[in-house]
This record gives C-alpha cells, structure tokens and sequence, in this order.
C-alpha cells in the first residue's frame, strides 16, 4: 500500500499539488464575502499601500496647488449640479423643488490622490489615499470634474479600493437625460455599454446618460457619458446603445469621494444589492 | 541551494512593486502586461512544473491580498499557467527556452490562459461578450507581456543568465 502511495505520489506529485492548490484557490474565492476574509483583505492591502505609498510619488507628478485643488472641487460640484438641474428640467418640478435639487453644499467632497491602478483583465480598480479615518464608506461614489469615475468597494483606515465604471462587475441603472428612459449601465472588456433600453426610448447620438435616481447604489444624477453609437437599431426587444465616458479613467490622477451618505436602513437594506455583487 | 529558494521573493517584490505603480503608466487603451507571468513563466522553465505552480501559488496569493482584489482568482490562473507551461520543463534545454524566440512565446501562451482563465473566475457574467474576454482581456494583454517577454529574453542574455543561477 505504501509503495503504491509512493509510486503514485513519485509519479504523478504534479497533478496531486495542482488539485490541491486549485482546491484552495476555490474555497478562499467561495470566503471571499466573509468579513474575516474582508478584515483580513482592508488590512493587508492597507499595509501594502502604506508601506508602498513613497512610490506613488515618482509614478504622480502632478504638480497641484492650492488653488487648483479648489477649481477641482469646484468644477466636481457644478457637474453634480448641472446634472441635478438637467434632471430637474426633464421632470419640471417647482421651483421649490429646484431650489432643494439644485442645493449642493450637503455633498461634502473628498479630494484623494489614486495611489495605484489595478489592471485585471476587465476590471480596473483604483486605490485612493483616503479611508474610513476621513469617514469614507463602501458604497460611496468617486467622481471628477467630468462624472463618475466608480463607486467606494472596500475601505481601510488609509486607504480605499474603487471599483470603476471599467469593471464588468459594476452595472448601474443610467437615465438618458434626453427622454428618460433607463438602462443598465456595464462594462463589456472594451467598451462602456447601456443594455436593456426599451425600443421605444427616444435615444439621440450625443445625449447625456446619468446616473439614476432610481439605482440602489447610487441616487445622485451624476454624468456617465454620451451616446456613441446605437448597436442593433433593427433588432431585438431592447437598444445596446455605445457610451463614450465622460471620464477617462485610465487617465486621471484624482477623485473626488462623495459622502452622499443615504438613511442607514435605506442604505443597509439597497446595499445588500451592491455588497453581494 | 538556499539561494535558489531565497532568490524568487526577493526578485518576485519589486516585480509586483513595478506591476502596479509603473504598468498603468504604460497601458495602452486599458491594456496592460502582466510582469508576474514573466517571472512565473522564467521559473517554471528554468526549474520545473512543481516549482512554477509553488511559486505562482504563493505571488498570486500576495497580489491578490496587496492589491485588495478577490482572494483566490490569481492564484488559481497563475497555478493553471504554471502547470501548462511546465509541460515545456525540460532540463537540457532551459537555457535556451529563455532566449528569444521562445520565451516570448511561452509568455504568450502563459498569458493567455492566465488572463483567460482570472476573467472568467472574477468576472463571470453572462452578459459578458466571450470574444471581449478572448481578444482583449487575454489575448491583447498577452501579446503586450509577450513583447516585453521578448525585451526580458534579451536582458536575460545580455547579463548572461544561465541555468541554476543562484
């Protein structure tokens, strides 16, 4: 019996190591969602970007001032703003009502410098030089002057990890400020795709996609991109429609985090959708 | 001996470093190589099936925790790679396996099923175009690694590489 384990193992140690290693790569991706596993990753990837950030430097060079950082800002608001108004103008609400839509000083922004990027085949994620210690939460959305640029996945004390729209893991409910209409916003490996539109939707080359205020991960109008091409005009129940992004994320260099922060039943209970993805 | 075993962490750190503070300045329309299949191709040609697949376990492990993405997804496509390229193991002819023209084609086929494979693990969706994951998830990464495999074959010569070095 021992010579035949011997003989097996002599032979074929290859095969057995590969069926061991991929049964532990399977169980920890089956852990993945566990808030040890979780803990375990914020920690670890926090020390990492600690102990890596010097690096950041010679990688960023950016020079930034006072007063560029302020135009920045400002320039993040307007666009929330000029989003919130188009909205506003599609469903002609009061002028109460505008006043209210249109106030944007309780979005409070978090400047924060990406200190890497994480290219994984169809997902891009971003670190960021903020944490739970400036009140960063997963879920919050990242955006610049130009529109969203993904929403908060994981966060440490330092340090955040953002899933971008460049992620096939992130779908969103967009609105065409146009007509109105909805689809699902998602990444397809090369191209920023909205699926799901209705045929009847009125849909423009050039119109502005947002985000919907219907989505359950983020309730702000903020801008996506504008339509590039209609895919299949002829064909099926539902418009593909091609998204050219307001925002190059394989470019910039800063984000700003949004602490919209929404009721914590509400955020708990619409989350889940988010957190179990 | 000792050396051998010691070597790899020490070269495998500033690989990741330079994976992911200077490769996404060289992306080219969000492709980007994939230095660590370098590194796992090298030593599985160099020193064996059993040895790649040890290694890319454990970088995969180390990226996966250090960049806060899914635990498990680099590891099991780094294993994966590093077990097909380890069919191409053979001892009399590892020198020259690391020389142009073959590195670069073991990179490329090394690649290929790691990126293949890590985007159906993380990023299965049915709604995803299986042609997006082929052609620009693996391929086109793979072809971009494979260029800087063939610039790595050429370091590898010119500081005269041998096998067994350590």
């Amino acid at each position: 019996m021992l010579s035949l384990l011997r003989y097996l193992w002599y032979n074929y140690k290859n095969y057995f190591v590969l069926v061991f290693f991929i049964a532990v790569s399977v169980s920890l991706l089956t852990l993945n969602e566990s808030p040890r596993v979780k803990n375990f990753r914020s920690f670890s990837f926090g020390i990492f970007s600690v102990s890596t950030s010097f690096l950041s430097s010679f990688f960023f060079t950016e020079s930034r001032d006072a007063e560029n950082r302020e135009l920045r800002e400002k320039n993040a608001r307007l666009m929330i703003e000029l989003n919130k108004l188009r909205e506003y103008k599609r469903i002609a609400g009061d002028i109460a009502g505008l006043k209210k839509v249109a106030d944007t000083s309780s979005h409070e922004l978090i400047l924060s410098k990406i200190t890497y990027k994480v290219y994984m085949g169809t997902q891009l994620n971003l670190n960021i030089r903020n944490g739970r210690n400036e009140g960063i939460e997963p879920g919050m959305p990242a955006i610049t002057h130009n529109g969203l640029v993904g929403i908060v996945k994981e966060t440490s004390e330092d340090y955040s990890v953002i899933r971008t729209i460049k992620n096939s893991n992130l779908r969103l409910v967009i609105r065409n400020s146009g007509d109105g209409s909805q689809g699902i916003l998602r990444w397809s490996g090369s191209d920023l795709l909205v699926t799901n539109l209705p045929k009847t939707a009125i849909v423009n080359i050039g119109d502005v996609f947002t985000t919907s205020s219907i989505s359950s991960i983020i309730d702000l109008p903020l801008s996506i991109g504008r339509v590039k091409k209609i895919l299949n005009p002829e064909e099926g129940i539902f418009n593909d429609i091609l998204i050219q992004p307001s925002v190059d994320v394989d470019k910039i260099d800063y984000v700003f985090i949004v602490k919209h922060v929404p009721s914590k039943i509400k955020r708990d209970i619409e989350l889940n959708f988010y957190r179990n993805r | 001996m000792i050396l051998r075993l010691l070597l790899p962490p020490f070269i495998f750190i500033p690989i990741m470093i330079a994976q992911i503070y200077f490769i996404p300045i060289i992306e080219i329309s969000g492709i980007v190589p994939n230095l660590l299949i370098i590194l796992i191709a090298y030593y599985t040609l160099q020193e064996g099936q059993l040895f790649g697949m040890v290694f890319a376990f454990f970088v995969g492990f180390i990226f996966d925790l250090s960049t806060g993405s899914i635990i498990g997804a680099s590891m099991l496509s780094g294993v994966i790679a590093a077990f097909s390229l380890g069919f191409f193991y053979n001892e009399n002819k590892a020198d020259s396996y690391i020389r142009n023209p073959f590195f670069p084609l073991f990179v490329l086929l090394g690649c290929f099923i790691n990126s293949a494979i890590f985007n159906l693990i993380a990023n299965f969706n049915v709604n995803l175009s299986f042609s997006a994951i082929i052609l620009f998830s693996a391929f086109l990464p793979a072809l971009y690694t494979a260029f800087l495999g063939a610039v790595a074959a050429l370091i590898f010569d010119g500081l005269g590489v041998r096998k067994r070095i350590g």
